[in-house]
């Protein structure tokens, strides 16, 4: 489908006739290259010569909310999975790991069924079962060459070696000296063909420590998980994307394993290579390597739909911090025509310092020591939330800073912006996205995102004539069917009356 | 290039310990067509030589340093500004100070341009020109396509040069600064680096201070100016652009643009001092609300001309960078203890930086994961580190290093950062080849020297009676006081109290205790039980409190309280603070208790009679009106320095106001007012029955007393959390 290579370039040597300044769409396009391979694993290469150096975005349209109940923060502990190897990186003999881990396996089922008895359980046996558990994790891991899949990226000279897991995808990305792309091929395939998920229920503590760190000892982060189960009745993006503690306490490598096989599928699975990077050769090494996996499974689409919001609902949460103001508004996923209306409320109310919120509350009132607002959260892919959040200024209250919040909300409703406003909104949608491609790891991600999450990766750029064609009217339109009072959610964080 | 020869060498070393098994399918893929390679079968051309693009430096008549690198990937001009000054340069009472210029500069706007101007020119472009000013260093970063480059480099000259400091923008930047000292304590992380790094270098070292209400309060508008009057001058200052331009012509916009900038300003003062000195200490702040600890470990350490800044690099990559450290691989990887487990030898320019190490750990964990860092900073100073870690410590550094070359504006601003601090230009080049040449011995020898694993200074945040085992197993334990102290001017005493003062004082305060009911009356005070109802106002909004106290004058207290959340007591037995709640009884935590002692020896009875017996000082301050009426003000102050005004009606010695210090759960610390009203006689003593309190000047609570009874000989069970209320 993908399969035409643009441009003329190949033909006449690399350095020569890339555009200097590859701003505009079809400038741009002349740089980029794109495939897809038989198992339906989708390819974007965009040349850029000027450094011998290449990054490397891989997105997988996977994330918390293909999660079921009892299984949430999979996608997440997946994502750290992928860094412990495959059959033949991260162990010394394989065979006698694979027994080894399937005994980890076996204990471990035995110790849940133990505990899964409550108060019947018996203790002698528990204690039993944790010994044989403990042991065979010990007996595994014996084989086990810690990290030897980071090594041997940082080793070779990788930088910024990450991933993240979002509500709708997962990234795993890095950048290399462009003299070894095949490495990147190499081990990325491997990962994603043979992947071994060895010390799991080590994995497993470790990222209870990240829920520690994030949400639970943050009460920024404990505000938001409460404020998303309330603002959400059905659709996943209503629950923990870092996985509630009891889940994640119950999570075994039988279900990672399985959710790999259902999700981690080529179709799902799209590269984006920026940088130093031949794309003759970048697309023999992709068949050569990624054509190697099976198509798998298709994977059964999410088709629960959150119903309508018919009501404001408010929560607050208690904790040892100072006041903190969250409001969300149900509105319409990044495919809806409307889209690039919300970018641009975003930008009026939210961008920099002449946005309304920051005058308002924080220059003017003095209310706030941040306020602003966003246009897609948890996720984008599927309806999800405008989201308004202010952080009082000191001896201020949630009450003062939400009677301020919604009084800009309303003006949005009741007059229309101006031209000033909605100019310089267009204005600083060009200049960002100049700005965003100045480096390849960003431009390697953001293609990614608009590529799976839009279905075009063209669309970074038409998005910004979509902003251009937004008019004042549309503004007040989107906000009066959006921004009402029956469509809205309002968390507090409260500080805690811990004394006296 | 030497970078691919280290590789080289690597991939040999390899391919001897390489099983016979891959050497097989190597054979096969050689033959076959192509077959997928196991990374270790990988070889790599050598990395094409590296186009770093031509610089120009020069310097303008009036002493302004100019980089300038032309970059036409894309149609926009970058800007960086370097202005030699910092925050290690103002006043100690001053603290804030350099950051508030930074923020007003911009704020605040021109002499000729108003902030709100320069906000609606850049952003209607989508440029932007920021400043801030650091511990070491002013900087301005500037953002313009190109079109619009000689009217944005004009404004980034024009904050630069002529700042206008407008007191409302001050103001904003007053209820900024104040807002994040009121919030410093909301996030354990925060919190972590902040005590660290001020137990490593002193609380009060330049490089680890920090704001506190008074030193912000102390910050004018005349300071800003004469701050920036001081420092930010062309002949202080180095500029860089980067971008679609031509040089030349740019180098005509910048001769236009900065050339009228007068050459003038001070050199800087001398670098404050760092101390040498090694004293490993344990700390601990509690913190009750997390369930994990955030534990940071280290000391001061060095500086990037030290000649073993090579080494220590290497041995910090070993020890902590990254996923092949020993700090990932055994304590997050092997023992699964910490999500954040890492730890760089931090040098700085010119100042000696920090030896950092961080492990975040649930809280049954914390001494496990502690002795876990330690021994890995020890072992580094007993044994040389394995070739193989080395190797790969090496190449790891020396392969990604044309990322330092990725973007043009990270070379220009390495450049400039260079020269700010009397580096050589090819101080990375000689980094580079530095590297090279380390070996094992280099790393122990530079560990030895450097790291003191038996000084270390070990700081903890968490919830300690959940941790596997007290701190105080590692060593004596000093438990650090992060409470926030509450802005002193309020309480506005004088600096010393005059003979006059004391016996005008003393006056007043015989007026006072016969306006309360005379000193017998107040000597025969045995206890008080008061039934009010208070109206408490919070940033919930306000709700009714029925409050039942029993006070034995001077600590010993029970209140019960009726509120719409349920039933709560509280109470202190002479021996220890307790609440009890329908979750159970608690004792109140050592800071809580404290300030339920300090609240109850704040009542007007006890300061009376103890500045009466002389053992709290007495001064009058001077004659306010209180509610209409004149009142001589005095101030009663304790051994601690705790002062209390008492506002004495002239007229009738009655206490109209008392003004403190005080506490508020929602607010943290705030000067407390409580206007007293409708007084009535109640056995032989003279008591309000209304009370209004405010906290900040905001009113947070107003008490309406009931019934008030004296000396009715409480049951001392009273005061002990068994007895259940009366």
């Amino acid at each position: 489908m993908r399969k035409k290579i643009l441009g003329a370039c190949l033909f006449l040597g690399l350095m020569a006739c890339v555009p200097a300044a590859a701003q505009n769409l079809a400038e741009f396009e002349k740089t980029v290259t794109e495939f897809t391979l038989d198992n339906g694993m989708g390819f974007i290469l965009v040349e850029r010569h000027q450094v011998p150096v290449v990054s490397f975005h891989m997105y997988a349209d996977v994330g918390a909310v293909n999660e079921d109940v009892g299984i949430t923060g999979l996608a997440h502990l997946f994502e750290h999975m992928a860094f412990k190897g495959t059959t033949d990186i991260g162990t010394t003999d394989y065979q006698k790991e694979k027994e080894a881990l399937e005994k980890v396996d076996q204990t471990y089922a035995a110790l849940q069924a133990e505990r899964w008895k409550g108060e019947e359980a018996d203790p002698a046996r528990l204690e039993e079962l944790e010994a044989a558990f403990r042991q065979a994790q010990e007996e595994a891991a014996q084989y086990v060459e810690s990290n030897e899949l980071a090594q041997a990226i940082e080793q070779n000279g990788g930088v910024g070696l990450n991933a993240t897991t979002g509500a709708d995808a997962t990234r795993y990305f890095f950048s290399l000296p462009s003299n070894k792309v095949e490495l990147w091929f190499s081990l990325e395939s491997a990962r994603f063909f043979a992947p071994v998920l060895r010390e799991f229920y080590r994995e497993r503590n470790v990222v209870m420590e990240e829920r520690r760190l994030r949400v639970e000892s943050q009460p920024i982060g404990k505000l938001i998980e409460e404020f998303l189960s309330v603002a959400y009745r059905a659709h996943p993006y209503g629950r923990s994307g870092i996985g509630w503690r009891s889940d994640l306490e119950n999570l075994t490598r039988q279900h990672a394993e399985e959710f790999f096989r259902l999700y981690y599928t080529p179709r799902n699975l799209t590269a984006v290579l920026v940088g130093d990077v031949d794309p003759e050769e970048a697309r023999r090494l992709a068949e050569l390597y990624f054509g190697r996996i099976p198509a798998g499974p298709v994977a059964e689409p999410l088709w629960t739909e959150e119903p309508p919001q018919e009501g404001e609902r408010r929560t607050s949460l208690y904790a040892q911090s100072q006041p903190i103001l969250v409001i969300g508004y149900h509105k319409p996923g990044i495919r809806d025509p409307d889209n690039a209306v919300f970018d641009a409320v975003q930008d009026i109310l939210a961008g920099g310092r002449t946005s309304r919120l920051y005058r308002s509350l924080v220059q003017e009132k003095k209310l706030a020591v941040v306020a602003g607002g966003f246009s897609g959260f948890p996720g984008q892919k599927y309806p999800n939330l405008f989201l308004f959040f202010s952080v009082a200024a000191a001896g201020k209250t949630n009450e003062e800073n939400e009677a301020a919040m919604l009084g800009e909300i309303e003006r949005l409703r009741t007059e229309l912006v101006t031209e000033e406003e909605l100019t310089r909104a267009k204005q600083r949608a060009r200049a960002q996205l100049i700005r965003q491609l100045g480096s390849n790891s960003g431009v390697a991600g953001q293609l990614a995102f608009y590529e799976v999450a839009t279905g075009d990766w063209r669309n970074l750029f038409r998005r910004l004539q979509a902003i251009e064609q937004v008019t004042r009217e549309d503004i007040q339109r989107v906000a009066r069917s959006y921004f009402t009072e029956g469509n809205r959610t309002v968390a507090y964080l409260v500080p805690k009356p811990a004394e006296e | 290039m030497a970078e691919e020869l280290i590789t080289w060498r690597g991939k040999k070393a390899r391919r001897m310990r390489m099983p016979l098994l891959l050497a097989g399918l190597l054979l096969v893929g050689a033959l076959g067509a192509a077959a997928q390679k196991h990374y270790k079968e990988l070889t790599y051309p050598p990395l094409r030589d590296l186009q770093v693009p031509p610089v120009e430096r020069f310097e303008l008549a009036n002493g302004l340093v100019v980089y300038l690198v032309e970059d036409h990937t894309l149609p926009e001009v970058e800007g960086y500004v370097r202005v030699r000054t910092g925050s290690r340069f103002e006043p100690a009472d001053q603290v804030g100070l350099a950051s508030i210029v930074g923020q007003v500069m911009r704020s605040g706007g021109t002499a000729t341009r108003p902030g709100e101007e320069i906000n609606r020119l850049l952003e209607n472009v989508g440029a932007s020109v920021e400043t801030s000013v650091g511990t070491t260093v002013a900087t301005a970063s500037m953002f313009t396509l190109k079109e619009n480059l000689p009217q944005v480099l004009e404004i980034l000259a024009d904050i630069l040069e002529n700042p206008a400091f407008p007191e409302d923008k001050l103001e904003l930047a007053r209820v900024q600064e104040r807002t994040a000292i009121a919030r410093r304590n909301d996030d354990v992380g925060q919190i972590a680096n902040r005590e660290f790094t001020k137990l490593v270098y002193g609380k009060e070292s330049p490089y680890a201070r920090q704001t506190e209400y008074d030193t912000i309060r102390n910050i004018t508008r005349e300071d800003l100016v004469a701050f920036h009057g001081r420092y930010f001058h062309p002949n202080q200052a180095i500029l860089g652009l980067w971008g679609d331009f031509d040089t030349a012509e740019m180098r005509a916009e910048v001769e236009r643009v900065f050339g009228s900038w007068p050459r003038g300003g001070e050199e800087v003062p001398p670098l404050p001092e760092v101390p040498q000195e090694w004293a490993g200490s344990i700390n601990f702040i509690p913190k009750d609300d997390v369930n994990q600890t955030n534990v940071r470990i280290g000391h001061v350490g060095g500086r990037f001309d030290d000649p073993d800044y090579f080494a220590l690099n290497v041995m910090s990559e070993i020890l902590g960078s990254g996923f092949s450290s020993r700090l990932f691989r055994h304590v997050r990887s092997d023992l699964g203890l910490a999500y954040a487990a890492f730890g760089t030898w931090n040098a700085a320019y010119d100042y000696p930086g920090v030896l950092y190490l961080r492990v975040d750990t649930k809280s049954e964990t914390t001494v496990q994961a502690i002795e876990a860092v330690v021994n890995e900073v020890r072992r580094m100073t007993q044994e040389p580190v394995s070739a193989e870690e080395l190797r790969m410590a090496k190449e790891g550094i020396l392969n990604s290093f044309v990322f330092n070359f990725d973007t043009t504006g990270e070379v220009v601003r390495r450049l400039m950062i260079y020269e700010y601090y009397g580096y050589p230009p090819d101080f990375l080049e000689r980094f580079k080849s530095n590297v090279e040449k380390v070996t094992a011995e280099d790393v122990l020898w530079a560990a030895r020297r450097w790291l003191r694993p038996e000084d270390l200074v070990i700081l903890a945040v968490g919830r300690e009676q959940d941790f596997d085992q007290p701190l105080s197993a590692l060593g004596n334990v000093n438990t650090v006081d992060i409470s926030i102290p509450p802005p002193s001017s309020q309480a506005a005493m004088p600096a010393e109290a005059t003979p006059e003062s004391r016996a005008r004082g003393r006056e007043v305060l015989e007026r006072a205790i016969e306006g309360m009911g005379g000193l017998e009356a107040l000597r025969s005070l045995r206890d008080v039980t008061v039934l009010s109802k208070v109206t408490q106002v919070t940033p919930q909004g306000e709700f009714e409190l029925i409050v039942k106290t029993h006070w034995q004058p001077p600590v010993k207290l029970r209140q019960d309280v009726v509120s719409p959340f349920g039933e709560v007591s509280l109470g202190y037995d002479g021996e220890r603070a307790w609440q009890k709640s329908p979750r159970g009884v608690q004792e109140l935590p050592p800071q809580q208790e404290e300030r339920l002692l300090a609240a109850m020896r704040r009542s007007p009875e006890v300061l009376l009679l103890e500045a009466y017996e002389g053992e709290r000082e007495v001064q009058y301050l001077e004659s306010e009106t209180v509610n209409g009426s004149e009142a001589d003000v005095i101030a009663i102050t304790d051994e601690s320095g705790d002062t209390v005004k008492l506002y004495v009606e002239q007229e009738t010695g009655r206490i109209l106001k008392r003004g403190f210090q005080g506490w508020s759960p929602f607010a943290g610390p705030v000067y407390e007012e409580n206007l007293y009203s409708d007084f009535r006689a109640v056995s032989g003593l003279t008591v309000p029955f209304k009370q209004v309190t405010f906290q900040d000047g905001k009113k947070a609570s107003e008490q309406t007393v009931q019934s008030y009874e004296v000396n009715v000989g409480l049951d001392p069970e009273l005061f002990s959390p068994e007895v259940a209320e009366p």
